[in-house]
């Protein structure tokens, strides 16, 4: 989830990119009660007018995911890949739905080059795992995304609520001498990143291109895949998949087990596994040959 | 100079320092806090208490305890050499207790160096889990052992003053952090002017100040960003009553992430029951004498959150209904 000017369509009501329309205007109806400024959950938070706009925000959200074709224009522009909806990405932006582009300008939504591959891959072909399980929760055995204790647990994936991933914590550096946030800029994980130009801002932003630890981060939490699943599914431990997402290379193992860390990581997530490969041990290399 | 981040909380050997605070008094910090306790305690864990409330103590009194004689007071003051000397036990195997300081006006506000030494020694102290039990409010005190904090935990009340004050104090929290990490002398300064909630600069949630520093300083509001991103507040909601009151956490969390843009964990919450101010009223702390009531099954659903690092999921609270 992110903050209501960055998030998308989905973000902002809170639904899964595959929400019925039934759940989409629950969700609304939910959304604009907590803005009304009748919420009790938002009791003095807001600073002046800023819950108009994000209940404009909200708004805009609705009237576009309410209406099958503009939901269709805006999912293959801003990336969601439709199953049912076989339109050429270009073709939709050009369609209209000038809302998303309002949102592509903003940034918040990656690029439509970007479509095809990240996006369609997984829906069409090929049944990655982690999402597989998601949605096939009722036989399956449930995500456990985090969660209450096992008792109780329902496992059918309810609409609202995606569940703030606990385990995205790449950059409270575990282990002994742990860093500081701030910390000389020795730390491996920031030279890397700032190293890498394409990799700083791990926004959702042309993912689909770039097969770095930033990016496929990006793709996981928009899918809203947690770590602590994929480690589930894997049985890598979770902190690996925090070190490929964060591209600490010198703590990875050496790439004979990396490359298959790093395949079922792509599998989980639904990205191409050999571009994965190939170019996360390629970004690999150069990290261990370039720094310390 | 770093006074405190969150790694340092991270004390060495595994040790988790948890703290507790909240924005308004009466919202059942010290409850929470010596309730998590003992159910660390009955996992088997060492725990110890620290009533780190300067100034309105009274965790002892939560754990069904008299008045006792050794105390925070004691050591930053002076007074006793080590803080291991002012540690007593409770009736609760492997849960001891630091008590809260009494001698009010000394040391509600200890200075800048007394204030490190503690939070050395208590980083220090060889237990499992140390928890914190935190005065009410915004003190810069209070902020900073929050911050230190491996799980930073809030209660709040379903009420709204309690919530109102709850977003001053995660507001308050984060732009603590920000200013104390920040090394750049014009966005400390930037902070500095953004917590007046009318500044010009139209700043007036985590998210607009970390854009403000992103335009200052890029590669500071790049790490900034990072940094914020992996701190999760911990969310408790205390004497809930119905159903709405259980997912006003869901509601709170959701809110701060949109509107401040940082992320909250809700850890769980705690029904109201009367089986909570008879005990404290009987000075026994209720989910030692009623370990099957509902209190402490709400308490050990927290408990297992926060060890696991997992959070309430509204799929679990829909099917429980």
């Amino acid at each position: 989830m992110t903050h209501y000017k960055e998030a998308d369509y989905y973000d902002l009501l809170e639904v899964r990119p595959d929400a019925l329309p039934a759940e989409i205007e629950e969700a609304y109806k939910r959304q604009m009660e907590l803005l009304s400024g009748e919420s009790l959950a938002t009791y003095g938070l807001f600073v002046a007018d800023d819950v108009v706009h994000f209940r404009q925000r909200v708004e805009e959200a609705h009237r576009v995911l309410s209406d099958p074709a503009r939901r269709r224009a805006y999912d293959a522009a801003a990336g969601f890949a439709d199953a049912t909806a076989e339109a050429e990405p270009e073709e939709a932006v050009a369609a209209g739905a000038p809302e998303a582009l309002v949102a592509r300008e903003a940034g918040a939504v990656p690029q439509a080059e970007a479509v095809p591959q990240a996006e369609a891959v997984p829906q069409a072909e090929a049944v990655p795992q982690a999402e597989a399980v998601a949605e096939a929760a009722p036989v399956a055995p449930p995500v456990t995304m985090s969660g209450g204790p096992p008792e109780g647990e329902a496992p059918e994936p309810v609409e609202a609520a995606p569940p703030a991933e606990p385990a995205q914590e790449p950059l409270r550096v575990p282990g002994p001498g742990a860093l500081p946030p701030f910390g000389p800029p020795s730390t491996e994980a920031t030279t890397e990143a700032a190293d890498a130009p394409d990799a700083g801002a791990a926004k959702p932003a042309g993912d689909g291109e770039r097969f770095d630890g930033p990016a496929m981060r990006a793709v996981r939490e928009r899918k809203h895949i947690t770590l602590s699943s994929i480690s589930q599914n894997t049985r890598i431990a979770e902190y690996y998949l925090e070190y490929i997402e964060a591209e600490r290379f010198d703590s990875l193992p050496p790439p004979i087990y990396l490359r298959s860390y790093v395949r079922q990581y792509a599998a989980a997530i639904g990205v191409d596994e050999d571009r994965a490969v190939d170019e996360f041990l390629a970004r690999y290399n150069d990290g261990r040959n370039g720094k310390s | 100079m770093r006074p405190l981040n969150l790694s340092e909380g991270r004390a060495a050997g595994g040790r988790e320092i948890w703290a507790v605070g909240s924005g308004k008094g009466g919202t059942g910090k010290s409850f929470l806090t010596a309730s998590l306790g003992i159910a660390l305690a009955k996992l088997g864990k060492t725990v110890i208490l620290v009533d780190a409330d300067l100034g309105g103590a009274n965790l002892h009194t939560c754990l069904g305890m008299g008045a006792i004689k050794s105390s925070l007071s004691d050591f930053i003051q002076g007074r006793a050499d080590a803080i291991t000397d002012v540690m007593v036990d409770t009736p609760i195997p492997h849960l001891k207790l630091i008590s809260g300081a009494h001698d009010i006006l000394d040391i509600a506000n200890p200075t800048h160096h007394r204030k490190q030494a503690l939070m050395r020694a208590i980083r220090r102290l060889d237990f499992d889990y140390i928890l914190l039990d935190l005065g009410a409010g915004t003190a810069f005190n209070t902020l900073d052992f929050f911050l230190v904090a491996n799980k930073a935990i809030l209660t709040v009340l379903p009420e709204p003053t309690s919530i109102e004050n709850a977003y001053r104090f995660i507001k308050a929290a984060y732009f603590r952090y920000i200013k104390t990490v920040a090394r750049e002398l014009d966005i400390r300064r930037l902070v500095e002017e953004s917590m007046d909630a009318r500044n010009a600069m139209g700043i007036r949630t985590v998210h607009d100040l970390l854009e403000r520093v992103r335009q200052q300083n890029p590669e500071t509001g790049r790490k900034l960003a990072e940094d914020l991103f992996a701190m999760r507040p911990r969310l408790v909601v205390n004497q809930v009553r119905t159903l709405d009151d259980v997912t006003l956490g869901f509601s709170m969390r959701s809110s701060v992430e949109k509107y401040f843009g940082i992320r909250m964990d809700y850890a769980g919450y705690v029904e109201h029951d009367d089986l909570v101010w008879r005990s404290a009223r009987e000075r026994k702390a209720v989910v030692h004498a009623f370990p099957y009531a509902s209190p402490a099954r709400c308490v050990d659903r927290i408990v297992q959150n926060l060890v696991k690092d997992t959070q309430l999921e509204l799929d679990w609270v829909m099917a429980k209904q």
